[in-house]
C-alpha cells in the first residue's frame, strides 16, 4: 500500500465527508465517461422519441388540408362539412356578422373560418341544427353560432379553429388565421385575389376566446 | 486502466456522432425508399397486368372489343369518372373496379363478358397488395396519357387494317431498323422460333418467296392475290390467316394502330429482301 | 450555520428539520446525499464511490462487498474474479457477450414492436413503413437483425469454447445443460422471428423448417399444426411465431438464463486445467493475491466492452455500405422461389436432409440424436480431468462434429444438388430470384431499346450491356455443355413499356438433342427507373 492509499485509507475510515479528497485524474476521467453515458442516453432518447413520433400525411387527419377554392360554401350559407379533416368550413358574410345573437365581445371580421368539429366543453361532436341556425351539441347541450361564437350551454370558450392559409398559384401564402385577441381566437380570413386554395393544417389549432357568461360573452 | 476508460468515453461520443449523422440523412433516406419500392410495386403490377388483364385490355392498356382502353386521357383528367359518376379518386375507382369487377355491365357499354373479381377479399385469386400493384401500374400510364405521347415515335398517317391502301416508296434500311429495334419482331421471327422465320431455313425459301407459295395453298384463309398484300395482311390482320404449325393470338394484333404507311412500306421493303 | 426555523404543529415531525436545526444546513444536505447514495448503491456512500472511482484500496470492512450481498442487480455478480479468468482469454468473455446481445435484441426488438403487427394482411406494409415512413427505422430493424444473427454465432461460439476447456466437467454438469437449453431457445427465436417480415424468404424458409417438423415420428403431423395454426402457414401461423419470438421464447430464455448464470457463479468460472490438480476445483477458493474485484477492474471493463458494442453495432447497420436486412417481394403461398434456402444455422439440417428419408435425416438425427446428446454431454464423458490430454475422444467426436457441421451447411446450400434445367439456370444468373442479380442493379439509363444476342456482347452499344451480354453469354455456353440442349444461344429484348418502365425479356433457344425440335425459355423483368435495387436485398 503506498503512501497515498494509506493517507485515503484514513481519510475514509475516519468517516470523511464527500469533500476531504483530491479529485485524481482517474476519477475526473470516469466522471467524462458518465457525462458521455448520459449524452449517449439523451441522445439515444432523442432518436426514440424521433422514431415513435406519430407522422401525418397530408390528407389525413392531423395532417395538411388542401381544398381548392371553389370547395368554400357561399357567404352566409350554412357551414361545410369536412369528415375527413374534422372541420367545418362557414363563411362568414355581412348577415351573420349583424346576427343579434352574436355577443359584441368578440370583433369578428367577414372571412372564411375552420371551426374544429369537436366541442370544446368535453369532447363530442356538435351538429349544426338549420332550424334553429346554429350549432348544438348532443352531450350536455352547448350551442354555438356559425361564427362559432358560444351562446348556450356549460361549454367555457368558443369554438377552436385550424390555421389555415390561402394560397394562389404558385404556393404563395396570401392570407392566413392569426390568433386575435391577445393570442386567443382566431381570425376570420377573406379570400383576397388570385386566390387558388386553402391549406388547414389540422395539427394546429388556436383556441377560441374564453366565453362563460349566460347568452355568450366575456 | 485509464484505457478502457477513454474508450469506453470514446465509444460513446462516437455513438451520439453517429445519431447525428444518421439523424441528417434519415428524411431523404425514407424518401428514396418510399420511392424506391412504390417503383417496384409498378414493376410487380405490369408483371401481373401481363398474365391477366391484357387478353382483354391489351398488352399496352389501348383496350380491345373485349375491354375498354385504360391508358387514354379520359381516364386521367377526369372524364371517365364523370360518366361512371365517380366522386372519389382515381385510385380508389382503379382500386375498387379491379377489386370487385363489374357483375353487371357499364352503362352505354356492350362488352361480350363481364370483369372478374379479382381482390381476394371478394372471392377473387389475388391477394390485396397485388391489387395494389395494378394499380399503381396503371396509375404510371398517367404521363403519356395526358400528354398524348405513343411508346413508338410516329408521325403521319397510321397503317390500319386495310391491305390495299396505297403505299408510299418504302427503305429496306428503315425497315430493317424497325424490325430488329423498335417494334421488335426480329424477336420471335428470327431469333427465336415463336413466330415463322424471316429467312431461307430448313429447305424453305425465304418471306418473299414463301408469300407466294402461301397465297396458292388450299388452307389460306385470307383475301391477299400478292405477296406484298399477303405480307400487308400479315402484320395488320395478324388472324386472317395463322400458318399451320403456329398458334393464333400470339402475333400483337394491333400493329395497324402503331405504325404509320411510312413505317408499313418500309417494312414491306425489308421482308421483300428474304428470298 | 444555524437556519431559525419555525416551531411547527407537534404532529408534523420532519427528520430533515431536525437534523437542520442540529447540525446545520450544509452537513445535512450532505448527509442526506450520503444516505441517498447508499441506499441506491446498496452499500456504498459518496466517499466509498469516489474512492471506487479514484482506485483507491478499499477501507475495512470492504463496503463493496454489500451491493453483492445486499443490492439486487449485483445479487449474482461475483465480487471478486481469479486473476487468470478476469481477461478476454481464456472465456473471450462470450457468455457476457451472449447475455448483452439477448438485452440488445430485447431493446431493439421492443422498438420495432411499435410499428409492427403481426397479420399477413399488414405485416409486409408494416415493413415497409418503417424502412420508408420511421426515421431509424431501417437503422433499428438493421440492428436487430445483425444482433440475432451474431447472437446465434455467439452462442456458438461459446458452446465451443466450454466444450473445449472442459469447463462442464463435475460439479458444472447442470450448467452446461442450461446452456443447451438456451441454445436452443436462441436458434429458434431467431427462427420464428425469421418469418414476422412476411416476404417471399420469410415464408419458404420457415415453411422448410416447420415441414421438417412434421417428419417427426408419431407427433410431428400434429406438431407441424400446432406450429403452423392450420394447413399452411398463413394469419395464424404468423400470430404464433410472432408469440413464439417475441413472449413465449424469450420467457423460457430468461429463466433459463437465471439459471444458468446463477449455476455459474455458484460455481465460479472454472481455471484453466493445468492449474489445478486432476479432479479437484478450486474455483471459488481464490488466493488473496489472485483477486480481481468487480468494482472498479471488472466493472469497468464491462461497461467499457457495452460502449464498444454499441458504438460497433449501431456502425455496423449506419450507412449504406454497411449491414442492411433484405426485404425481398411480398409473401406468395403460390410460388416458391428458385434457390430458395432456410436461415444459415439450420442449413446443416438441410444439408442432412438431401441425404436422405426426411424422418431419418430431417427429425431423428439433429433432434433426436444431436441436439440430445449436445445437452446430456457431462453426464456421458464424466472422467473428472479437464486436461486436453485426457479428453481426446472428446475433443475428436467435437473436431469432427465442426467438420462435419459446416460441409453438411455447404450441403445444404441451394447450389448443392439442386437444380433446374441449364436454361432457366442461364437465365438466373441474371434474375436470381431470391436477391437482385445484375441485371435489375445495372444502370437504368445505360440499357437501350432493342434486341441483342448474348453471342455478339462485344458489338452492344453499352458498357452495361456488354457485361451483362457477356455473363449471360457464358452461362448459355455452359448449358451447351448438357447433349440436351444443342447450340443454345441468348436474347436480350428491352422495350420502352410505360413511362420509366422498360420491360426485358431474356430468352434461351436451343435445339432439343434428342427430338432435334426447337425449344426456347423466356423471363421477363419489368425494371423501373427508381426501383433502386442493391439496398442490402
Amino acid at each position: 500500500m503506498t503512501d497515498a492509499d494509506n493517507q485515503a485509507a484514513q481519510a475514509q475510515s475516519a468517516g470523511a465527508g464527500a469533500g476531504s479528497l483530491p479529485l485524481t485524474r482517474r476519477e475526473f476521467l470516469y466522471y467524462l465517461w458518465g457525462s458521455s453515458m448520459a449524452v449517449f442516453l439523451a441522445g439515444s432518447g432523442g432518436v426514440s422519441i424521433w422514431f415513435a413520433l406519430p407522422r401525418f400525411r397530408a390528407g389525413e387527419f392531423g395532417g395538411v388540408f388542401t381544398l381548392p377554392i371553389e370547395e368554400i360554401p357561399p357567404p352566409d350559407s350554412g357551414p361545410k362539412e369536412f369528415p375527413d379533416g374534422r372541420f367545418w368550413l362557414v363563411n362568414i358574410g355581412e348577415a351573420t356578422l349583424s346576427d343579434p345573437r352574436q355577443p359584441s365581445d368578440y370583433p369578428l371580421q367577414p372571412g372564411i373560418r375552420a371551426l374544429y368539429k369537436v366541442c370544446v366543453h368535453l369532447g363530442c361532436l356538435y351538429k349544426w341544427t338549420p332550424n334553429n341556425d346554429r350549432f348544438e351539441c348532443p352531450c350536455h347541450g352547448s350551442k354555438y353560432l356559425k361564427t362559432g361564437t358560444r351562446i348556450d350551454g356549460p361549454a367555457n370558450r368558443n369554438l377552436d379553429q385550424y390555421i389555415m392559409e390561402v394560397i394562389d398559384a404558385s404556393g404563395l401564402v396570401l392570407a392566413r388565421a392569426e390568433p386575435s385577441m391577445d393570442g386567443r381566437e382566431g381570425a376570420s380570413v377573406p379570400i383576397p385575389a388570385g386566390a387558388v386554395a386553402l391549406r388547414i393544417d389540422t395539427g394546429r389549432r388556436i383556441n377560441g376566446a374564453p366565453n362563460t357568461r349566460a347568452g355568450g360573452g366575456l | 486502466m485509464k484505457y478502457y476508460i477513454l474508450v469506453g468515453m470514446g465509444a460513446l461520443a462516437g455513438a451520439v456522432v453517429l445519431f447525428a449523422l444518421m439523424g441528417i440523412g434519415e428524411q431523404p433516406r425514407m424518401e428514396s425508399f418510399a420511392r424506391s419500392y412504390n417503383s417496384r410495386r409498378i414493376e410487380e403490377g405490369a408483371a401481373i397486368f401481363e398474365n391477366n388483364c391484357r387478353t382483354c385490355h391489351g398488352p399496352q392498356g389501348e383496350g380491345t372489343p373485349l375491354g375498354p382502353t385504360l391508358n387514354n386521357a379520359a381516364m386521367f383528367n377526369g372524364e371517365r369518372l364523370q360518366a361512371f359518376g365517380w366522386s372519389g379518386t382515381l385510385e380508389d375507382f382503379l382500386r375498387g373496379t379491379i377489386s370487385a369487377g363489374r357483375p353487371v355491365p357499364s352503362e352505354g357499354t356492350n362488352y361480350p363478358g363481364r370483369m372478374p373479381t379479382w381482390s381476394e377479399a371478394y372471392g377473387g385469386p389475388m391477394r390485396i397488395d397485388q391489387v395494389e400493384s395494378v394499380v399503381g401500374f396503371i396509375l404510371n400510364w398517367e404521363e403519356r396519357a395526358l400528354a398524348g405521347a405513343e411508346p413508338t415515335p410516329v408521325t403521319g398517317e397510321m397503317m390500319g387494317t386495310d391491305m390495299h391502301v396505297a403505299l408510299p416508296t418504302g427503305d429496306s434500311e428503315a425497315g430493317r431498323a424497325l424490325a430488329e429495334g423498335t417494334l421488335g419482331c426480329a424477336a420471335c421471327h428470327m431469333l427465336s422460333e415463336v413466330g415463322p422465320s424471316w429467312a431461307a431455313k430448313d429447305g424453305l425459301p425465304g418471306l418473299a418467296v414463301r408469300a407466294e407459295i402461301r397465297i396458292g395453298q388450299d388452307d389460306y384463309q385470307g383475301e391477299a392475290t400478292t405477296a406484298a398484300e399477303y405480307l400487308i395482311e400479315s402484320v395488320v390482320q395478324t388472324n386472317a390467316y395463322v400458318v399451320a404449325g403456329y398458334q393464333p393470338d400470339i402475333m400483337p394484333p394491333n400493329f395497324g394502330e402503331r405504325i404509320t404507311l411510312q413505317n408499313m412500306a418500309d417494312l414491306l421493303a425489308y421482308m421483300l429482301t428474304f428470298r | 450555520m444555524r437556519v431559525p426555523i419555525p416551531p411547527l404543529p407537534s404532529f408534523i415531525h420532519l427528520p430533515f428539520l431536525d437534523d437542520i436545526k442540529h447540525k446545520g444546513l450544509k452537513k445535512s444536505v450532505t448527509d442526506l446525499a450520503d444516505d441517498w447514495t447508499t441506499r441506491i448503491t446498496s452499500g456504498l456512500n459518496i466517499s466509498d464511490v469516489r474512492s471506487v472511482l479514484r482506485g483507491d484500496t478499499p477501507r475495512r470492512p470492504n463496503p463493496r462487498l454489500t451491493p453483492h450481498a445486499e443490492g439486487f442487480w449485483l445479487h449474482m455478480k461475483p465480487t471478486y474474479y481469479h486473476n487468470l479468468m478476469d481477461g478476454l482469454y481464456p472465456t473471450f468473455r462470450l457468455g457476457w457477450l451472449a447475455t448483452f446481445f439477448f438485452a440488445w435484441e430485447i431493446l431493439t426488438g421492443i422498438y420495432l414492436m411499435v410499428f409492427y403487427t403481426p397479420s399477413p394482411l399488414v405485416a409486409y406494409e408494416n415493413m415497409l413503413g418503417i424502412l420508408s415512413n420511421v426515421p431509424f427505422g431501417r437503422w433499428m430493424r438493421d440492428t436487430h437483425k445483425l444482433g440475432g444473427e451474431l447472437m446465434v454465432i455467439i452462442v456458438a461460439l461459446h458452446m465451443l469454447r466450454s466444450f473445449v476447456t472442459g469447463s462442464y466437467k463435475r460439479p458444472r454438469q447442470f450448467t452446461w445443460a442450461t446452456g443447451g437449453i438456451l441454445l436452443i431457445v436462441t436458434l429458434f427465436v431467431s427462427f420464428f422471428g425469421y418469418l414476422l417480415p412476411w416476404d417471399q424468404l420469410s415464408l419458404w424458409a420457415v415453411t422448410i423448417g416447420a415441414s421438417t417438423a412434421e417428419a417427426t415420428p408419431l407427433v410431428g403431423r400434429e406438431m407441424d399444426l400446432l406450429l403452423r395454426g392450420g394447413p399452411e402457414i398463413g394469419a395464424n401461423g404468423l400470430l404464433r411465431a410472432y408469440l413464439l419470438h417475441v413472449i413465449a421464447l424469450p420467457v423460457v430464455g430468461v429463466i433459463a438464463l437465471g439459471v444458468h448464470y446463477y449455476k455459474v457463479t455458484h460455481h465460479g468460472f472454472s481455471l484453466p486445467p493445468e492449474v489445478e490438480e486432476v479432479g479437484t476445483d478450486t474455483a471459488r477458493k481464490v488466493p488473496m493475491e489472485a483477486r480481481v474485484y468487480f468494482m472498479p477492474k471488472v466493472m469497468t471493463r464491462e461497461l467499457a466492452y457495452v460502449s464498444v458494442l454499441v458504438l460497433l453495432l449501431l456502425a455496423a447497420s449506419a450507412f449504406s455500405w454497411g449491414y442492411h436486412a433484405p426485404l425481398e417481394p411480398h409473401a406468395d403461398p403460390l410460388v416458391t422461389p428458385l434457390h430458395t434456402t432456410s436461415p444459415w444455422y439450420f442449413l446443416w439440417i438441410q444439408g442432412m436432409m438431401k441425404l436422405g428419408d426426411k424422418l431419418i435425416f430431417g427429425a431423428i438425427i439433429p433432434f433426436g440424436i444431436v441436439l440430445p446428446l449436445i445437452v446430456v454431454w457431462p453426464y456421458l464423458e464424466v472422467g473428472p480431468s479437464r486436461r486436453y490430454g485426457s479428453r481426446r475422444f472428446g475433443l475428436s467426436i467435437a473436431a469432427f462434429s465442426l467438420i462435419g457441421t459446416a460441409v453438411l451447411t455447404y450441403m445444404g446450400t441451394p447450389w448443392f444438388a439442386v437444380e433446374t434445367s441449364p436454361d432457366q439456370e442461364a437465365v438466373a444468373v441474371l434474375l436470381p430470384q431470391t436477391s437482385p442479380g445484375p441485371l435489375r442493379q445495372a444502370d437504368w439509363e445505360q440499357l437501350p431499346y432493342g434486341t441483342f444476342e448474348a453471342g455478339q456482347w462485344a458489338q452492344a452499344p453499352t458498357r452495361t450491356l456488354s457485361r451483362l451480354l457477356e455473363t449471360f453469354d457464358e452461362e448459355v455456353e455452359k448449358a451447351g455443355r448438357d447433349p440436351r440442349y444443342v447450340g443454345p444461344e441468348g436474347l436480350m429484348i428491352i422495350e420502352d413499356w410505360q413511362p420509366d418502365l422498360k420491360k426485358i425479356t431474356l430468352r434461351v433457344v436451343w435445339t432439343d438433342g434428342e427430338t432435334g425440335e426447337a425449344d426456347a425459355f423466356s423471363q421477363v423483368q419489368y425494371l423501373h427507373r427508381f426501383s433502386d435495387y442493391g439496398q442490402g436485398e
